[in-house]
């Protein structure tokens, strides 16, 4: 009895935690619409200011505080709402998420970067030692003060939204922001207020919750899973109810703490050490599940920024095969350590490849991706023993099955809680099951990660000997030139168009007699199966991999980088790949380990300016007129196969090599405007008959406008000829058409 | 047989939406529904078309009770509609949006011989949309868009087309080409449920009309009856000064 009593009080002050936490997290989103990803890391971001504030530089508690929660957390909210989150206006439920995923990743990198997760930081309670004695257990003063706080909060925030005015224009605004501006409210200011407090309510969790976490930054920043868990309960706008989930989570995490422990299960003991920490994913799983189902909406606003091309099979073969002759060329010039390490960008590159069908054409958010790719990776390592091929075919059963059952519960209610379930998942592989240790089951035994690492033989190709590094890249290269024109074959076809309706309209999808939820699962199981089967591939590239390779942030970083290159777009996987899979950041900077998280969050967070991507946006336009102009390929062509022949006859190094084909692909747009000019010199468009300049300029800069003009105007336009009498009488001969009065 | 609704209520919160109203469409016959903003038309055809539960009330497709099933499930036996705020899938072009619906009616009857590709071609022929079938359809102006919408339906070979405001963002000579087609798709033996504002339209059009105010029907007849029902004119007149009235509804026509 005095346990239970212990932990329900450390289980309901985990819960006032969470409930602040989950508290700004619904604020801003009724306000603003935009799900903070990046909550938790905002939290993380004010913890360790506070530390270096009071613990690092000894200023006052008092002071450190009110300049955390006072003036910086609330200053970064406005800065976020200004510079970032109002930009968004017009574009996808899932461009706004990737924002915030953005920020999110943005700040775990500066947080580390800023302070070295290496040297050991400790934040202890407020008022430490002291304690006071209830129900016959002691509750430190941290602990009241905690509790007192989350009361404090959801009664403020209640009365807040209820009562005062700035509260109504804050609901006001997110009901219609348009009709909210027609009526005289300025939409900025709801908007301000709601991130400047969700802000500070993050800053004043992530300071309350620090010394009950090993002090870091990833625990910190991943808290936003357990927040969200209890605002899916309070269905993302309900505070009482967020306030109520909150206090579940919290209470259902510290019995589990407490109650599944390895003296009580001596023989579960090791299996259950994670479970705990995901309970809050498996209340939000019950949550999702009994939540009621979401109305059919249409789509949100009448005309979205974001397009997504259709693209042609000219172009998509080029493309497949100028990546395989790029990988061949690669193959035969990098060096052997380059090599070997740059062929893990196939793999990336298909797990990012995964993305398009279902977040690039359906528009439904998985944020597990690569967590998929990790059960593909497992699957691939076991039951495609000495390199079996067949493991390809099971990861990817395997993977679709998972994915099924991940998307099922979600399926009846809005978007968001596609994303919000994929994240859970994501996060529960990452702390419980990929830790797992080896279990029985049955009479088979089970290995997940064979307690640390995973094996992989390169594959058995028959016919083709692909276990050399040279031979496996030119081998990725393929599958994932092939996998690219099935991605291309998808969007054009009738399963392409179903997808892109549902994305854009799924009440007309309906109406039509589609079933959403079909295609949403249909799709969802596809996509985990590609991810799954871009695991494989990435571990027969590696040789080796560990849960580490799959962690939850890594797979927001794929994502990242498919949204940032254009969702849509094959390309954009290959970049993913690239950036991911190869030793080309290490090699460029090799002493800054974050700059590769920072420079991925900071192009995520200027999606709102081009929600497209930049391929869509920058490289399509300059690069795709090429394609109907043979000369200027050729020469790109004829360009490269002369350094290529240069290089492999050691005419000439690497360095000069690399170079030379860059300019020559760079080059191509270039081209295309010297060759627009040699073949059509400019010339000053004719100046119609009888005029004495262009119709557009006459009267204008000094230009005559004389009665010989309106003549020919008159004749150009056909308009029956005036006596010239009248003509010479007319007031205004600037206006032609004044005259027919006269 | 057609579309019988019966009895149905919708309250959101307090308010009550649609009260009780019983309003049907037979098939081969253009039924109106008309009624001042905010009479209820676009929730009651929510309620048909299941995106939106009633509170209570039955909706019958012939003779069968629909009323539980799921929006899809209605649209596959045989009921299509357009919005009025419109719902185009805006990233496919005009002809891929007929194409969707038709392809999917295909999936769902394998006799049907001719393809999504013929199916679009005829009906872009039939409405005149070969000229923009290439476009964008976020791209188009609202006219168009709806016209669209229509064929997007029609794709469907629905029993029950249920139309709101169809004519909105067209010109007067657009409405009356429009009204005959109307006459042409409910002679195919369609039970055709127009929303419009367009009194013109409406009264050379309909066969039948429903008039809904503040979420309550308050008359159904023919034009004729319609035009002279002194509930009627006090609803849109905001008056019961009935001479008054006959005059302005005279005046429509």
């Amino acid at each position: 009895m005095h346990e239970f009593i212990i932990l329900t009080i450390s289980g309901l002050v985990t819960g006032g935690i969470y409930a602040i936490t989950a508290g700004g997290l619904t604020l801003t989103y009724t306000t603003t619409g935009i799900f903070n990803f990046a909550h938790g890391a905002t939290g993380a971001l004010a913890a360790f200011t506070y530390w270096q504030l009071h613990f690092d530089w000894g200023w006052p508690v008092w002071l450190s505080l009110l300049v955390v929660l006072g003036v910086l957390a609330p200053a970064f909210g406005v800065f976020l709402h200004f510079a970032i989150m109002r930009r968004l206006e017009g574009t996808s439920e899932t461009t706004r998420l990737m924002v915030t995923v953005a920020v999110l990743l943005s700040l775990l990198a500066a947080v580390m970067w800023i302070w070295d997760p290496q040297t050991p930081r400790n934040v202890v309670n407020f008022f430490p030692g002291e304690s006071v004695d209830m129900a016959g257990t002691r509750v430190s003063y941290h602990d009241l003060i905690t509790l007192a706080v989350a009361l404090i909060v959801a009664i403020g925030l209640w009365v807040l939204l209820r009562s005062t005015r700035a509260g109504v224009a804050m609901r006001a605004t997110v009901d219609d922001r348009n009709l909210a501006v027609l009526n005289g409210s300025r939409p900025e200011v709801p908007g301000m207020l709601a991130w400047a407090t969700g802000t500070m309510l993050a800053a004043v969790a992530g300071i309350l919750i620090a010394p009950k976490l090993s002090f870091a930054a990833l625990p910190l920043t991943l808290l936003i899973v357990n927040a969200y868990a209890a605002a899916v309960i309070g269905r993302l706008k309900s505070l009482p109810w967020t306030f109520v989930g909150a206090m579940i989570i919290g209470l259902v995490t510290e019995y589990g703490k407490g109650y599944l422990t390895e003296t009580r299960f001596p023989t579960a003991g090791p299996y259950l050490s994670g479970l705990s920490d995901s309970m809050p994913v498996l209340v939000l799983f019950v949550a999702i599940m009994l939540l009621p189902t979401s109305r059919l909406r249409g789509h949100a606003s009448s005309r979205t920024r974001e397009i997504s091309h259709r693209p042609t099979w000219t172009g998509s073969l080029v493309f497949a095969g100028i990546v395989i002759a790029g990988a061949v060329v690669a193959a035969n010039s990098l060096a052997a350590a380059d090599l070997f390490a740059s062929t893990r960008m196939w793999g990336f590159a298909l797990i990012g490849l995964s993305v398009i069908p279902l977040v690039g054409y359906a528009g439904k958010m998985s944020l597990a991706q690569l967590g998929f790719a990790g059960i593909g990776a497992i699957c691939v390592s076991h039951l495609g023993e000495g390199g079996n091929p067949l493991g390809l075919l099971w990861a990817a059963l395997i993977c679709a099955g998972i994915g099924v059952l991940v998307a099922l519960p979600a399926l009846r209610l809005s978007g968001i809680y596609l994303a919000l379930a994929t994240a859970a998942f994501a996060v529960m592989l990452d702390r419980w099951i990929f830790g797992l240790p080896a279990f029985t089951w049955g009479d088979t035994k089970i290995d997940l990660f064979n307690s640390g690492t995973l094996n992989f033989e390169r594959f058995d190709w028959p016919g083709i000997d692909i276990s050399s590094d040279r031979a496996y890249f030119i081998f990725g290269a393929v599958f994932f030139a092939l996998s690219s024109l099935v991605v291309v074959w998808i969007r054009r076809g009738e399963f392409g168009r179903r997808l892109l309706a549902m994305k854009d309209s799924p009440a007309a999808c309906a109406t039509i007699g589609m079933n959403h939820k079909l295609t949403t699962l249909t799709v969802f199981g596809l996509s985990a199966a590609m991810a799954g089967v871009g695991g494989g591939i990435l571990g027969g590239a590696a040789g080796t991999l560990s849960p580490v390779n799959f962690d939850f942030t890594a797979g927001l970083s794929v994502l990242m980088l498919m949204v940032i290159a254009g969702l849509t777009s094959p390309g954009a996987a290959l970049f993913a790949g690239i950036f991911l899979g190869t030793p080309l950041m290490t090699n460029l900077f090799p002493d800054y380990a974050q700059l590769t998280t920072i420079l991925i969050g900071l192009n995520g967070i200027a999606l709102g300016k081009n929600p497209n991507g930049f391929i869509a946006a920058k490289i399509r336009p300059e690069w795709e007129p090429a394609l109907g102009r043979p000369v200027v390929l050729a020469g790109s062509a004829a360009a490269q196969l002369a350094l290529i022949v240069l290089r492999f006859t050691d005419v000439i190094g690497n360095w000069p090599f690399v170079l030379g084909i860059l300019l020559a692909v760079i080059g191509i747009p270039a081209a295309l405007k010297i060759e627009v000019m040699i073949k059509a010199p400019r010339t000053e468009p004719e100046v119609p008959e009888g005029l004495s300049g262009q119709p557009e300029g006459l009267g204008l800069n000094g230009n005559r406008f004389e009665a010989a003009d309106i003549e020919a105007l008159d004749k150009l336009i056909a308009l029956p000829s005036l006596p010239a009498a009248a003509t010479a009488a007319a007031p205004s001969p600037i206006l032609p058409g004044a005259r027919h009065g006269a | 047989m057609g579309l019988e609704v019966e009895g149905v209520t919708v309250r959101f919160g307090g308010h009550t939406a649609l009260n009780n109203v019983d309003i049907w469409a037979h098939e081969g016959k253009v039924t109106g529904l008309i009624g001042p903003n905010g009479a209820g038309k676009t929730t009651i055809f929510n309620v048909i078309t299941g995106l939106q539960p009633p509170s209570s009330g039955q909706v019958r497709m012939d003779g069968r009770d629909v009323s539980k099933l799921a929006p899809y499930r209605r649209a596959r036996l045989g009921m299509a509609r357009t919005f009025q705020r419109l719902e185009l899938f805006g990233s496919l072009s005009v002809r891929e949006n007929i194409q969707v619906a038709a392809a999917q009616y295909r999936r769902l009857h394998r006799g049907t011989k001719e393809t999504p590709q013929d199916t679009a071609a005829r009906l872009l022929h039939r409405l005149d949309l070969t000229a923009i079938a290439h476009v964008r359809a976020d791209q188009l102006p609202t006219g168009q868009g709806r016209v669209v919408e229509l064929a997007r339906s029609l794709a469907c070979r629905p029993k029950i087309l249920l139309l709101d405001e169809p004519a909105s963002g067209q010109d007067d000579e657009e409405t009356r080409g429009f009204g005959q087609l109307l006459r042409e798709i409910a002679a195919d033996g369609v039970a055709v449920l127009l929303v419009e504002h367009d009194m013109d339209l409406v009264m050379n059009t309909c066969d039948e009309l429903h008039v809904l105010d503040f979420g309550k029907k308050i008359a159904n007849g023919t034009c004729d009856e319609i035009r002279h029902n002194a509930a009627v004119q006090a609803a849109y007149l905001g008056t019961a000064d009935a001479a008054e009235a006959d005059e302005v509804l005279q005046e429509s026509v």
